[in-house]
């Protein structure tokens, strides 16, 4: 992008310094490094912005309008005269005051219906509850109209009000335009603007009579309707084809998950778009969303299911349950990209060759949505969605052992990408592509005691946490002997603040290692409380821990300048599993080409260019459920059930194993990946890894 | 790594953010001293124009080094020891008396360590704030919606103007305020490159 000294004069006179795009910044700063008048013309922009952001916003201009901001918007004057338009229209042909027992009928009837459905749900009511939902509104506008005795009465005038619209805008009669009190404008518009301030003190000056009090019982009531009206309008979003569309955690675009992103906003305005039933302005959003952050898996997903629908082909179903709250984003990230590979590339496939279509379902809540609720809606959605067959998740020992139960009593696989605890095992519809702490645990132990030579350890567990402790369990055991002293501390997951005082004791005991059984997040804090030194000197001890600590995008800046103290078990590495290194290169090239197509970032960018080690796992685990799915298509079972996906999953064993990215995938009756190799990796100052043992 | 993020770092690690390409990092860096650069060249020169144009000399200087920086040091005091150069050569290019450059030093060794204070860091602010009252209310009031997240198109819809109108009115509040700089106030009657102003070093 190379841009003159006046477009950059313009592009700044109307965009926020930290608004403008990684691209725009990037060129900017390219600009300014031989154009003194630019940087100047940048550093008053930067003071200026300073200020505006303290004196409007107080806060610097997020990147991506609030969602509180976002709902005022769209709530715009535009919207508000397409609906009273739509409010207008109705007028000419209800004024017969006989409609009144009608639209009262209607509207009891419909509402009635609606309580019943939300009550006690039947399968397949979703069209019938949205209908009766319609209702009634048309139904309180049957009502109001009948009420009311002009076609533009004081009634319609102050439903302008409320709309902010003008009563000359809309047509209002004088006398209805002088019945409009200033005590009805204050309480209803609470516009703050100053044009529309001035606006209303006009409105003020037109007023002169006094309302009567039953007037105000009619008006009362005529809102009451009019917000029910509004409120089943906004839940147009049951319209929408797919039954799961209404659940509080499960998204094919009516949910945004991950909000952190740079196309967080279109996200948004795409999934209010397709609550408002408008399909193609929310394919549209998608499109810009991708355009704006390529690496954006959900945006793709939603655009690549968008497109499924849109094709009136059979489809599958599978469900993406993962975490996107806050200390496991990077990690749901990387599981949605795995995933989005997958379905790209069987639907690829199924286009050409006219086979069934993939969907994917993301599966994730809100922060205090717990993985055990999100999978109780996934239940039900399979209840009602036939489509669903099987789920991949969930990515944590925690979340998998919170779910398995739920799935399992419902009959739906779940294949773990990540979820490595050793108590996992047991039940018949779980199976995992990670190797568990047990296995790993044998090689940290063994890399620790004959590569390192270390003998005085301090470990870090949280007791309280299944992956915390399984993994701790695994890798003390083998410490048993004598000739090694270890110390426990104990921490607690995802709360950080008191890691330091633990480092600070944990240091005082001059240990030859620290090993951590936890995750990225926690453990970047670790590195960023260590001294920053080299492997090579004695006073900085190493940090292990288990494939959890494999998240590059979980460490901070400052955490990376420790980053080769880092050492971790990993059933991720290039050459690994034996797999020949054309697949690995070629999924690595198609990373590239799917999440950084106009190659826009710095090669060995993670996220855009460069896979991390989640996504290679989840990649696979949709890749074993989709090759399940294939032998029961191929063997007839067009309309396969949850339960023949399991069996077919099952048969997936060393004679029978599925070619993954890193080599075989076969499970053992357990449901354990039987060809989980693990292998110790160790960081490189600045971000990278390289293989260390064996 | 969002806008909170950055803005809680050391200044030594925005540096590391830059020269790992993170340029948003400089504008933090930006924010974070120019107030206290320009009051302290200002309580050394006479004129505040004087004082602006050495305050972005010392970060046009800082600009252009961050990429290949090693810090050796804390940021704010290479940062404050380029401000002190480039007070002293305007001192001497002025042929002010020596005794004085001998006291400046000592201040500006107390620079070092010494924060700025809460009063010094409103600089500018008072001189934005009264050029912001002189735009007309709608100009300002276009200035605070933009400044509040909202889009052109909803500013359009929300004040009932054309959205060409809504990029047009905030483009001009936004330069009637870059008046506010002496610098800019001056770049009106002399273009800036060829200003006498010293340029890269």
């Amino acid at each position: 992008m190379s841009q003159s000294c006046d477009e950059w004069e313009d592009k700044l006179a109307t965009t926020c310094v930290n608004q403008l795009s990684p691209t725009e910044s990037e060129a900017l700063h390219l600009h300014m490094q031989t154009c003194r008048a630019c940087f100047n013309m940048y550093t008053e922009y930067l003071v200026i912005d300073g200020y505006l952001q303290r004196s409007f916003a107080d806060k610097p201009v997020p990147s991506v309008v609030p969602k509180s901001k976002l709902t005022t918007s769209t709530c715009s004057s535009q919207d508000r005269v397409a609906e009273w338009s739509f409010l207008k229209s109705w007028q000419h042909w209800l004024q017969d005051p006989s409609w009144l027992l009608v639209g009262i009928a209607t509207l009891l009837g419909s509402l009635s219906f609606a309580l019943n459905q939300t009550i006690s749900p039947a399968p397949g009511a979703n069209a019938i509850l949205a209908l009766s939902l319609i209702l009634a509104p048309i139904g309180g506008m049957l009502f109001f109209r009948a009420i009311s005795s002009s076609p533009l009465n004081t009634h319609g005038v102050r439903l302008a009000v409320i709309a902010g619209l003008s009563p000359e805008k809309i047509g209002a009669t004088a006398d209805a335009r002088k019945t409009i009190s200033a005590t009805h404008v204050e309480e209803y518009v609470p516009l703050v603007l100053e044009t529309e301030k001035r606006k209303r003190s006009v409105w003020q000056s037109n007023r002169s009579q006094p309302k009567r009090a039953w007037m105000s019982l009619r008006v009362m009531f005529t809102l009451l309707l009019v917000l029910l009206a509004a409120g089943a309008s906004s839940l147009g979003v049951l319209l929408r084809p797919s039954t799961s569309r209404n659940m509080a955690a499960l998204s094919t675009g009516s949910i945004v998950f991950d909000g952190g992103r740079q196309d967080a906003k279109l996200k948004l305005q795409a999934a209010q778009a397709l609550a408002k039933g408008n399909v193609a302005e929310a394919e549209n959003l998608w499109k810009q969303a991708v355009l704006v952050d390529s690496g954006d898996a959900e945006a793709w997903i939603y655009l690549e299911d968008q497109q499924v629908l849109d094709t009136h082909q059979p489809y599958i179903t599978l469900v993406i349950g993962t975490i996107l709250s806050k200390g496991y984003v990077s990690g749901g990230r990387d599981d949605l990209q795995g995933a989005y590979m997958a379905q790209k590339q069987w639907n690829e496939q199924a286009k050409r060759s006219g086979k069934m279509l993939l969907r994917l379902l993301i599966a994730a809540g809100s922060d205090e949505t717990s993985p055990a609720a999100v999978a109780q809606q996934v239940v039900q959605a399979a209840r009602q969605d036939q489509t669903i067959k099987g789920v991949l998740g969930w990515p944590t020992s925690s979340s998998a052992a919170a779910t398995i139960p739920i799935l399992a009593a419902a009959h739906l696989p779940m294949v773990s990408p990540t979820a490595s605890s050793d108590t996992l095992t047991g039940s018949p519809y779980f199976f995992r592509i990670t190797p568990s702490n047990k296995d790993q645990g044998i090689v940290a132990a063994t890399y620790v005691q004959q590569v390192m030579h270390a003998s005085r350890i301090v470990l870090f567990v949280d007791p309280h946490d299944l992956y915390s402790k399984n993994l701790y369990d695994g890798f003390s055991s083998h410490f048993t002997g004598n000739g090694y002293t270890l110390i426990k501390e104990q921490y607690q997951v995802g709360q950080p603040a008191s890691l330091p005082n633990l480092v600070a004791q944990a240091l005082q005991a001059k240990p030859d290692l620290i090993f951590f059984a936890g995750y990225a997040s926690d453990v970047s804090v670790i590195l960023k409380t260590l001294p920053t030194c080299s492997p090579a000197q004695k006073q900085c001890p190493l940090v292990m821990g288990g494939d959890a600590l494999y998240l590059p995008g979980e460490y901070s800046v400052t955490a990376l300048a420790n980053y080769s103290l880092l050492r971790f078990t990993s059933s991720v590495y290039p050459g690994l599993a034996g797999a020949s290194g054309n697949q690995e290169t070629l999924f690595q090239q198609t990373y590239a080409k799917d999440f950084d197509p106009n190659k826009q970032y710095q090669a060995g960018t993670y996220g855009y260019n460069q896979t991390e080690a989640h996504t290679i796992l989840s990649y696979e685990g949709v890749q074993v459920l989709l090759h399940a799915s294939q032998v029961l298509l191929s063997s007839g079972k067009i309309h396969f059930s949850p339960d023949d996906l399991q069996y077919a999953l099952k048969q997936i064993d060393r004679s029978r194993p599925v070619q993954g990215v890193r080599g075989p995938i076969a499970f053992e009756p357990d449901g354990n990946n039987a060809y989980g190799r693990v292998v110790v990796l160790a960081g490189k100052e600045g971000g990278g890894v390289h293989r260390v043992y064996p | 790594m969002d806008y909170d993020l950055l803005d809680s770092l050391s200044d030594e690690a925005l540096v590391q953010e830059i020269q790992c390409g993170k340029l948003d990092a400089f504008g933090i860096l930006y924010r974070r001293y120019h107030n206290e650069v320009h009051y302290r060249v200002l309580m050394i020169v006479d004129k505040p124009e004087d004082a602006q144009d050495i305050a972005q000399d010392t970060f046009w200087k800082v600009y252009q080094q961050l990429p290949t920086l090693r810090l050796e040091c804390k940021f704010r005091s290479w940062l404050l020891t380029i401000a002190k150069n480039y007070s002293i050569d305007h001192w001497r290019r002025l042929g002010r008396d020596k005794s004085f450059l001998q006291s400046l030093d000592s201040e500006f060794v107390e620079w070092e360590d010494k924060a700025s204070s809460p009063e010094e860091s409103v600089i500018g602010d008072e001189q934005l704030k009264d050029a912001l009252q002189q735009l007309k209310p709608q100009l300002r009031e276009i200035v605070s919606l933009h400044m509040q997240g909202y889009t052109f198109e909803e500013i359009a819809l929300r004040l009932r103007l054309r959205v060409g109108s809504v990029r047009t009115y905030l483009s001009d509040a936004r330069r009637k305020l870059r008046q506010t700089f002496p610098s800019r106030r001056r770049v009106l009657k002399k273009d800036p490159i060829s200003n006498g102003l010293k340029h890269n070093e």
